[in-house]
């Protein structure tokens, strides 16, 4: 499902623009991916199917335009105006956003998103919160295949009105399924993998990128 | 929903033993279940179990195949979101006025599926004859831990003891019905497996939906424009083309193969040059997605009507669901 119409867009005068939107983010989905993910009944599947279909011709058991299918896209964004610098170690000022300023617009929404053949779920969604000093967004994809792998990748864009600046921060976090499914308990512990924000707690991360912009 | 179990009113309801009551109480018993689950209200576990069993009766001798006549009212997915499946009821037609037929998929992702697949199932058991219900890919074991019927199950009875009991229920459920010869009625679609309706006729239905074989196949697989079978870039499950539906259908000369298990935004969809239908009846899916539902009427001279219908607007509940604001980081 395609969330065409939904679209943030931050625009600072002629200085800096940019946007977050469903159909840029799927461009950067990969066509013939190298390493292509695939259900965790896959081998098992296809085995049985080569030997069931041996003697038959119409059934081909080949996999026709492979694409990632996870919808994975390493999307941060649709830059329009503006030259990030490229800064590791210009972190987003956590202190500053755990203040209880008052939050003077919020949203949440979903740009897309894809049940994965109930095989799990690819999710792209992004939420904004604006207070006086500052504002935040945060993009995130959830991707979870059933006992294969969970992946998110988060990009977040900070921007602080006081010190006229903008930081964005691009995080990648994977970790085979069963691994983190060792770390949950209780009666229902498929559960927790369903939570995004107790799965971002758990995955292990990557790599992070950081770039600014001083307008 | 948890006020709602203790709020149960009547307590000789689910105390009756039905086995040993005779066909008047039984009759009431039903008619004050489904008198309580028509108000959202889930029956106690007691009576999910007594229910069950009932079903088990009923629908063990059901072919896998099984014949239905028209007219009838072919559904298609209904994943919980029980006011929408009244809301079916009030465009449809009341059963048992109207015969119905639907295509599996109950439970998960709405927020009532104990309600939905305990209606339907009081329903099948009170007008078995007036009503059919397929077994969809989420009428599953598997399948229902991850995507919420288990859930919801240990949130409303604080055990997965009725999640046990319909799923155990689940594998009695007809997998395939053939509307008078003429209209094939699935929840997936066509297997490489199975030519003939013969053939699913010979299938051991009683078990856990598999991972593969022609049971997976009628209950998973998908009609796609691209010709021949071929193979989900996931690495399992098949796709259908054209060629294979009018192979299918001449073979055993059906006018149509019914299915439902997509997501389409009009309700229902035709691929293959009309020769495969996707109904899908449950609007608004997931509560965002903004799609119509819709269900097909056939009649009695094999006419055939789509009645589309939006979400059901309850008082009280928002159509958008806007989520608070939240100091996230």
């Amino acid at each position: 499902m395609i969330f065409g119409n939904n679209l943030i867009k931050v625009v600072c005068e002629n200085k800096f623009h940019i946007e977050f939107n469903a159909t840029d983010a799927l461009k950067r989905v990969q066509l013939n991916p190298e390493n292509l993910v695939q259900v965790s009944y896959a081998t098992d599947w296809l085995k049985s199917r080569a030997e069931k279909h041996k003697d038959n011709e119409e059934v081909v058991l080949e996999m026709y335009r492979p694409f990632d299918w996870t919808y994975s896209t390493d999307y941060k964004g649709t830059l329009r105006k503006g030259d990030f610098i490229r800064d590791d170690s210009k972190a987003i000022p956590l202190d500053k956003l755990k203040r209880q300023d008052p939050i003077l617009f919020f949203d949440d929404m979903i740009l897309y998103e894809d049940e994965l053949g109930d095989n799990g779920i690819s999710i792209l969604n992004v939420k904004i919160r604006a207070m006086r000093s500052c504002m935040l967004i945060l993009q995130r994809l959830f991707v979870r295949v059933d006992n294969v792998l969970l992946r998110i990748n988060d990009t977040r864009l900070f921007i602080d009105f006081e010190e006229n600046l903008v930081i964005r921060e691009c995080k990648k976090q994977e970790s085979k399924y069963e691994d983190i499914l060792r770390l949950c308990h209780g009666n229902d512990p498929r559960r927790l993998l369903r939570d995004m924000n107790w799965c971002a707690g758990k995955l292990p991360v990557l790599s992070v990128e950081r770039e600014y912009i001083q307008y | 929903m948890e006020d709602a179990i203790e709020q149960q009113p009547s307590t000789e309801l689910t105390q009756v033993p039905i086995s040993t009551t005779n066909p008047t109480t039984q009759i009431n018993t039903l008619e004050g279940w489904i008198e309580q689950l028509s108000q959202c209200k889930p029956l106690s576990e007691e009576s999910v179990k007594q229910l069950c069993a009932m079903a088990v009766e009923v629908v063990k001798d059901e072919q896998n195949v099984q014949p239905v006549q028209v007219p009838v009212t072919i559904c298609g997915d209904i994943h919980g979101q029980f006011h929408d499946l009244m809301e079916l009821f009030k465009i449809g037609g009341p059963c048992p006025d109207t015969n119905y037929l639907f295509m599996g998929d109950y439970v998960d992702r709405g927020y009532y599926s104990v309600e939905t697949v305990s209606f339907l199932v009081a329903m099948k058991v009170r007008y078995p004859k007036r009503i059919t219900i397929l077994r969809g890919n989420h009428e599953s074991r598997q399948i229902t831990q991850v995507y919420g019927f288990y859930d919801e199950c240990f949130r409303k009875y604080g055990s997965a003891n009725v999640w046990k009991t319909f799923t155990d229920l689940f594998d009695y459920f007809p997998i395939t019905a053939l509307v008078e010869n003429s209209i094939f009625c699935l929840h997936g679609g066509l297997s490489p497996m199975i030519e003939t309706i013969d053939q699913v006729r010979e299938l051991n239905r009683f078990q856990e939906v598999p991972h593969e074989g022609p049971m997976c196949d009628l209950l998973w697989s998908d009609p796609d424009d691209r010709g021949g079978w071929g193979i989900s870039p996931r690495g399992a499950g098949f796709t259908f083309g054209q060629d294979i539906s009018e192979q299918f259908n001449h073979t055993n000369g059906l006018s149509l193969t019914a299915r439902a298990h997509q997501l389409v935004m009009d309700g229902y969809s035709w691929s293959h040059q009309d020769l495969v239908v996707t109904i899908f009846s449950a609007p608004n899916y997931c509560y965002r997605c903004g799609n119509q539902a819709a269900i097909m009427e056939v009649d009695e001279n094999h006419n055939r009507d789509f009645l589309q219908y939006d979400p059901s607007v309850r008082p009280g509940e928002p159509t958008v669901t806007r989520k608070t604001p939240d100091y996230f980081l």
